[in-house]
């Protein structure tokens, strides 16, 4: 959610108490959240070095998903939420 | 950059705790200098404050380059007056978060769901049927009698002319289109003010098109011509508040992607 002067990256799901503290959860929501904010920051501070992150890490979600041995269980993967976010984030590494 | 991390209710902390373990990597990768402060908030914050949010929180989140914050189970929290605050609700309003940026893309390799989506959702979350963020002062709601509930929707000029204009600025980086999503035939002061202000934005973006469609019709073209929801290519929507989708809630998407 976003204003004029202020952002908050916020999944859009909800908080699915059933598989908590399970390591179940699909983060890319999450991530792609907080993508959205390094874009709104680019935007809104001036920061050129943020809309390249947050483009960088939709890529990199999406090279995850694309991969079926890097999926969350409700894609039909093996992967945890912790290592779903390691796995994404090993992609941007240099 | 300092950042407010709210890890919240459920899978919350888990899912942030992921998204942040990709940002100090995308930090050491892109040097952003990034910091992050942790506060508790829902039921972490119930169980040691008394309440899921306190008001130095939200006080405190003005003062950082963002905010993340994880998820809430807020149908679970007691009343209002037992501390259950609405912590979506109150950032919203209290910070005037008023723009529910909702990308929704389809990935064809993942093979399920409707191919060839690629929009955004842009829903006005500051007003309209919410009881707890339409009122000055009291609730959006009543009874009259145990049987009887009437709700009170507020649509403003101000509120529709932002979102329009934030709907306007990101179709002109992506397709260039707008569709204003509504339910005017029947609402026509409230949704007929929305698509009136909607329709003043537009011509500041003669670049942008704008077309418009029922709700229940959107609805049925989401599902049936993802892709297209009225002509060629895709698109931005843009909705005035509605906390349903259906019928009797006005909305607008625009749609723009390039």
């Amino acid at each position: 959610m976003a204003g004029d002067t202020l952002c908050c990256a916020q999944a859009q799901h909800g908080s699915a108490p059933d598989i908590q503290g399970q390591d179940k959860a699909n983060p890319t929501s999450m991530i792609l959240s907080v993508a959205m904010l390094l874009n709104w920051l680019g935007e809104h501070r001036g920061q050129p070095s943020c809309p390249r992150a947050g483009a960088a890490i939709d890529a990199a979600v999406d090279a995850v998903l694309a991969d079926p041995a890097t999926r969350t269980a409700d894609l039909g993967g093996a992967l945890g939420c912790r290592a779903f976010g390691a796995a994404a984030a090993k992609r941007l590494e240099r | 950059m300092r950042f407010l991390v709210l890890p919240g209710d459920g899978i919350g902390p888990e899912i942030v705790a992921s998204a942040i373990d990709v940002l100090r990597q995308a930090d050491r990768t892109y040097g952003l200098d990034l910091a992050f402060d942790y506060e508790d908030v829902g039921f972490a914050s119930l169980e040691k404050h008394g309440t899921t949010l306190r008001e130095s929180v939200l006080e405190q989140a003005r003062g950082y380059d963002g905010i993340i914050l994880g998820t809430q189970s807020h149908a679970d929290y007691p009343a209002p007056e037992q501390g259950g605050r609405n912590i979506s609700a109150a950032f919203r309003c209290d910070l005037d978060l008023y723009a529910n940026v909702r990308p929704a893309r389809s990935r064809p390799f993942l093979g399920r769901g409707a191919h060839g989506m690629d929009l955004v959702i842009m829903r006005e979350a500051t007003e309209g049927f919410y009881p707890d963020r339409n009122m000055h002062q009291g609730w959006g709601e009543m009874m009259p009698s145990p049987d009887m509930a009437i709700s009170v929707r507020k649509i403003t000029a101000h509120c529709s002319e932002r979102i329009a204009r934030r709907a306007f600025e990101l179709a002109r980086k992506r397709r260039g289109r707008v569709t204003a999503i509504h339910k005017a035939n029947s609402f026509h002061m409230t949704d007929g003010l929305f698509l009136r202000e909607v329709r003043k934005v537009a011509a500041d973006f003669p670049d942008v098109v704008l077309d418009d469609l029922l709700v229940d019709a959107s609805t049925a073209y989401l599902v049936r011509d993802p892709r297209a929801s009225t002509s060629s290519s895709p698109p931005i929507s843009m909705a005035t508040s509605c906390p349903t989708w259906p019928a009797n809630c006005p909305a607008a998407w625009a749609w723009p992607d390039p």
